[in-house]
């Protein structure tokens, strides 16, 4: 593989660690938030900031880094997760533009929307990455698994049942956002990494955005469906770059190619490609199998 | 008053001029099967939703187990050991039977997240143990080979038994049943009048408030009546009073028995 295709895998995975964060909060606990890429550029710009100005190694600034969002999700916590969802999803989207406008403000240590590039090279960052994505794939999963998964899910579908059984729904929300805004988090050091340059601009509201879409494309509750669309949705749009329409590449209708995928979506099926289901090797084998029945009768019809 | 489990005063609660429950007085003793009967809109409901504290009453004191439990929350009543079904089901739609009935468990776990991130033994023991005390439960009430489906998707006087399983496990103190035999068939209530009877001499000292409709139901389970209507209590007593009370005759068993 050329250093092209590797970057694009990697673009890929760390679009599959911002979607996991999503994931945790949106269909686990059933809260919406448009701020994620927020935490993506508080990780990011601590981490490196503070890893050039202080001398210090990317592993512990990124600890850092981690811990500053997972303050400031705290922080908006707070007020925020005891008002009603649809506040939630207000308050993380202001969070978001205001962070954009705060690294631009803070120009003397940010270098503003020209964007931030002393960032250290790190070897094996392929490497790096793939291990990461798939730690954080199996948390998640393992997350779902517990008596946490259990907790959110209960607290999402009815979270004035879930209370009437002894689940601490508001302490539950909060813990949630932190775990899913470092996670967030991770995404966006990883993303610096690989890019070695991070502008306010990467980590905007239509960031935020995209990772709901995402996650709303693969389903409204299964993993598999949400890391397979993070993935894939992140993957296609950069191979058919090279494609012309109207004499534009097909890259510059990817908004407008999400819009269509959205709308079919919503249209034939309501929850998502995978709605509640997980996707796994017997699923898999059902398909094939049924995929040859198919073939075999239409073979029968050709004799 | 140590041997009562639910005693409250005066309670009252409005909704903007409506009253919909005005000055009740109960107490249920621990261990007695306790009925409220009454027509739509007599504030039964209500009555089940200030006991759990979903709504916080506007007038009258409540308290549970001798302890007074006005300033306690939703949250704070069910783990003192109030558990209740809802009238209108509401089952988690997103999980299994089985998994429906472990969450009332799933407060108290005693492992943290990364344990559970990790696998870690003290993990897998205590999933282990939520399952069957979940599996048991679900026996008890016939449930069993339902374990695996989803609990939305079962037939409705299932997803009715789901919801007592879901209220029991817990092991409640008082558990409070909104209408358990709403939309079941004659053969299934009974199946419920028994069953109800079994758990009561399975689990020690539990009490139960049942609202009901169903007075071959309610005379035949409960030790003690309420009877509201309009938001009072218009009578109160044994079985056996209650149906010799002409105000209720009048105002609930209908006119046809006068
Ligand atoms: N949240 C609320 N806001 C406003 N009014 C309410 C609310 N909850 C109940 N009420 C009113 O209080 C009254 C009593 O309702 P409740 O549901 O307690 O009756 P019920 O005895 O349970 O009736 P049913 O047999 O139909 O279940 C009704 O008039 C109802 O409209
Ligand atoms: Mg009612």
């Amino acid at each position: 593989m050329n250093s092209y295709q590797l970057g694009l895998i990697m673009n890929s995975c760390i679009s599959v660690i911002q979607v996991m964060g999503v994931f945790i909060i949106t269909s686990l606990a059933g809260m919406f938030s448009l701020g994620q890429a927020s935490f993506m550029a508080i990780s990011a710009y601590f981490t490196f900031i503070l890893a050039r100005s202080l001398d210090l190694p990317i592993i512990l600034t990124a600890i850092v880094g981690l811990g500053i969002s997972a303050l400031c999700a705290f922080i908006i916590a707070i007020p925020t997760l005891k008002l009603r969802k649809d506040y939630f999803a207000l308050i993380t989207m202001g969070f978001g533009e205001m962070i954009s406008a705060i690294v631009v403000m803070c120009e003397k240590y940010t270098n503003g929307s020209i964007g931030y590039s002393r960032i250290p090279k790190v070897e094996h960052i392929f490497w790096l990455i793939l291990a990461i994505t798939a730690f954080v794939v199996y948390f998640a999963w393992a997350l779902k698994r517990s008596r946490f998964g259990r907790m959110c899910i209960a607290l999402k579908t009815d979270e004035t049942a879930a209370k009437s059984f002894g689940i601490d729904t508001y302490r539950l929300k909060i813990k949630v956002f932190i775990i899913a805004s470092c996670i967030s988090g991770l995404a966006g050091i990883l993303y610096g990494l690989k890019n070695r340059v991070i502008t306010p601009d990467g980590f905007s509201w239509n960031l935020s955005a995209e990772m709901q879409i995402f996650l709303f494309f693969g389903g409204t509750n299964s993993l598999t469906g949400a890391v397979l669309s993070a993935f894939l949705l992140k993957l296609l749009p950069e191979m058919f770059r090279s494609l012309e329409l109207f004499g534009q590449s097909l890259q510059v209708y990817r908004t407008a190619f999400y819009c269509v995928l959205i709308l079919l979506v919503i249209n034939f099926r309501p929850n998502g490609i995978l709605g509640e289901k997980e996707f796994s090797i017997t699923t898999v084998r059902r398909w094939v199998s049924r995929l040859l029945g198919r073939k075999k009768a239409e073979g029968g019809q050709d004799d | 008053m140590t041997d009562a489990i639910l005693s409250c005063s005066g309670i009252s609660m409005d909704f903007g001029g409506v009253k919909a429950v005005d000055d009740f007085n109960a107490v249920i003793g621990k261990g007695e099967t306790v009925g409220i009967i009454g027509p739509n809109g007599a504030g039964k409901t209500t009555i089940f939703n200030v006991f759990s504290r979903i709504y916080i009453q506007t007038a009258g004191t409540l308290a549970f187990n001798g302890e007074s439990v006005d300033h306690v929350d939703q949250v704070g009543m069910a783990r003192r050991g109030l558990s209740r079904t809802f009238q209108n089901i509401r089952l988690f739609s997103g999980l299994t039977v089985l998994d429906n009935v472990k969450v009332p468990l799933d407060y108290k776990g005693e492992y943290t997240m990364a344990e559970a991130v990790f696998h870690l033994p003290r993990r897998n023991r205590m999933e282990k143990a939520v399952a069957e005390k979940a599996m048991q439960t679900l026996e008890l009430l016939d449930l069993a080979k339902y374990a695996d489906s989803s609990a939305t998707a079962l037939p409705y006087g299932l997803q009715r038994r789901v919801e007592i399983a879901r209220a029991l496990v817990s092991e409640p103190k008082l558990l409070m049943l909104d209408e358990p035999a709403a939309g079941l068939n004659p053969e299934e209530v009974l199946q419920l009048v028994d069953f109800l009877k079994e758990i009561k001499s399975k689990f020690e000292g539990i009490a139960l408030l049942v609202i009901e409709h169903r007075m071959d139901l309610i005379m035949n389970l409960c030790e003690f009546l309420y009877v509201q209507n309009f938001g009072r209590t218009i009578a109160k007593g044994t079985p056996a009073e209650i149906q010799e009370d002409d105000a209720v005759l009048a105002a609930y068993l209908g006119e046809e028995n006068i």
